[in-house]
């Protein structure tokens, strides 16, 4: 019962913030214009008509109103390819952050609860990827395996473990020693029962937290992947390439660019804001 | 004291030896490094030569001891596909560039942070506060390529102030990356300093200071600045990295001839030495400026040289 009041206060409180509010609305908006892409939007995203090559947003003279936001050098409309391409963001971005979420809460929960040289071993490794700058692990991982979605997400989800590992590892380092452990302990409840069912659910704020933090950071990694043509290829809509192939014509057609970049803006934009609440609210210190 | 900083420097000795096992075995990972040299449109007897040629028919172990002992005696990464050159010269010329635009960057990002964190949390609530956590939010939201692409696109292609690419109009061609480079860093500064400050504001001593009647100006000063300062000293040891990752897109984006850039081109010409050589030494530069950084804290924060 107490669980449930504890989620309409949650949900108040949201209604009550202003800035938390709109990042809620925001991620909301993204992600079902991705579900619903096929209904929202307005052509085929990969639909080339060369008579109606790089056509300024509607409000420009020589702007046509059934492409809103313009074409491109093919003559692809630019509005159906960011909502296609918010698709492949949002997907890379919670699924990275989600494999990442498993194996660090796995390793941090198992060195936090174990200690000694287990705990030692995968701290250390910890220290020695935060020791690289993390993007030029990412590109040489996929310069070695070929850029592709399949093999972006695997680099991007099994790299990005260290915070999760940190932050579960140090809760369950304290977790450990309260009373309720030790009574499990006493009535010869097996170490897999107690991690299940009396540390994971209080390490569960912070997971979500640092989630919050890890899905913007993913995106804007795999826009920059994609943008130095390392990601995602064609003919798979991008923002980060998107971006990219507007590049070569930035002072004849400025749309191509702009407003792919706009909506990454937008969206990490919102998983902040909404990240920043959470973290106050649930009053998690990173 | 003694005893912490040989901690820190087995450390970055452990972690170098794990960059070059990495870097060794990023050009193995797919198990043939003669195709990933060559790519799929090259005839097999060609690519049966070169992994002769380059020895990548031996054992992986010998190879490794072979790379090992060419790196650690010699400094010799092999030599580049593209340039016909030994790889590690062609990084080693590129630092300069990369230092001087990270350098550059991290200036502007306190020149720019630091006065307006400091404004935002004083003005709390006013509508200068408002703007500059807006402005502070999207800095941390938007792509370091965008940002780049948009300075460009103002900048150099309608007004024509700065040049789009290069390194060669002396500090004007600096401007442009410098400030793309710098904005994220600059949005965290801000909003670690603002809730730094708004931290310190609440403090007993700056009560006790105000009650005393010191002038606002030195308690803003003495009292508040300089105690919220610490978490951003923390910060700005952070962001050195972040700024050196960076530096690959920035680099890409404006043509300039640093390190970050050759990685990229490297790999777009698949020349696997000059990969290997550029992503170690900027691994390195990376380990050397964080043990630096550890040994400043050491001197700067009295804590660290007593308890560890």
């Amino acid at each position: 019962m107490k669980k449930r009041s504890d989620k309409y206060r949650l949900l108040k409180h949201l209604f009550d913030s202003k800035e938390a509010f709109i990042g809620a609305l925001l991620i909301l908006l993204f992600v079902s214009t991705a579900l619903l892409a096929h209904f929202i939007s307005p052509h085929d995203p990969l639909h080339q008509d060369l008579t109606k090559r790089l056509l300024p947003p509607f409000w420009q003279t020589g702007g046509d109103p059934s492409f809103l936001l313009g074409t491109d050098a093919l003559g692809r409309d630019i509005l159906s390819r960011i909502i296609y391409g918010g698709r492949v963001t949002l997907f890379v971005g919670f699924i990275c952050a989600s494999i990442a979420c498993v194996v660090g809460s796995l390793l941090g929960i198992i060195g936090g609860y174990l200690g000694g040289k287990v705990d030692n071993f995968i701290m250390r490794i910890a220290d020695i990827q935060l020791s690289f700058p993390f993007i030029i692990l990412a590109i040489a991982l996929v310069a070695a395996f070929g850029p592709n979605l399949f093999n972006i997400v695997i680099i991007l989800g099994l790299t990005s473990w260290v915070r999760f590992a940190r932050v579960v590892r140090a809760d369950t380092m304290l977790l450990r020693e309260q009373d309720y452990v030790a009574a499990a302990v006493a009535i010869g409840a097996s170490r897999v029962r107690i991690v299940l069912r009396h540390i994971l659910p209080n390490v569960v704020s912070s997971i979500i937290v640092v989630g919050t933090l890890e899905v913007p950071r993913l995106i804007l990694m795999e826009a920059t992947l994609s943008f130095l043509g390392l990601g995602i290829q064609p003919p798979l809509p991008s923002w980060g390439s998107m971006a990219s192939d507007g590049r070569v014509y930035i002072s004849a057609a400025w749309w191509l660019c702009t407003f792919p970049g706009l909506a990454i803006m937008l969206v990490v934009l919102s998983v902040n804001l909404l990240g920043d609440w959470l973290r106050d609210e649930l009053d998690v210190r990173i | 004291m003694l005893n912490y900083l040989v901690k820190r420097t087995i450390h970055a000795v452990f972690v170098i030896l794990a960059v070059l096992v990495f870097v060794f075995f990023i050009v193995h990972l797919t198990g043939d490094p003669a195709e990933l040299a060559l790519g799929t449109d090259t005839s097999a007897e060609e690519v049966a030569r070169f992994r002769t040629e380059m020895g990548f028919d031996r054992p992986l172990y010998v190879q490794f001891a072979d790379f090992l002992r060419g790196i650690l005696f010699k400094g010799d990464f092999g030599i580049s596909l593209r340039y016909n050159e030994p790889a590690l010269p062609i990084v080693l010329e590129r630092i300069p560039a990369t230092i001087e635009l990270t350098a550059a960057a991290m200036s502007i990002a306190l020149i720019v942070g630091i006065p307006c964190g400091l404004i935002s949390a004083l003005m709390r609530k006013k509508l200068i506060d408002i703007i500059l956590r807006i402005l502070a939010l999207l800095g941390q939201s938007a792509p370091i390529f965008w940002v780049g692409i948009m300075l460009v696109l103002v900048f150099a292609v309608k007004l024509q102030i700065f040049p789009s690419s290069g390194r060669d109009d002396g500090w004007l061609s600096i401007v442009l990356p410098a400030i793309t480079l710098s904005h994220y860093s600059a949005a965290s500064i801000i909003r670690l300093l603002r809730s730094s400050v708004l931290d310190t504001l609440t403090q007993d001593y700056v009560r006790t200071a105000r009650a005393k009647g010191i002038p606002e100006r030195i308690v803003i000063v003495q009292h508040i600045f300089r105690n919220s300062m610490l978490p951003v000293v923390t910060l700005v040891g952070l962001q050195f990295g972040t700024l050196l990752g960076g530096a690959v897109v920035t680099e890409t984006i404006f043509a300039w001839p640093g390190v970050g850039r050759l990685i990229v081109q490297a790999i777009y010409n698949r020349d696997i030495f000059l990969i290997q050589a550029s992503v170690f030494v900027i691994a390195l530069m990376f380990v050397v400026l964080n043990f630096l950084i550890d040994v400043i804290y050491t001197f700067l924060d009295p804590r660290i040289r007593i308890n560890r």
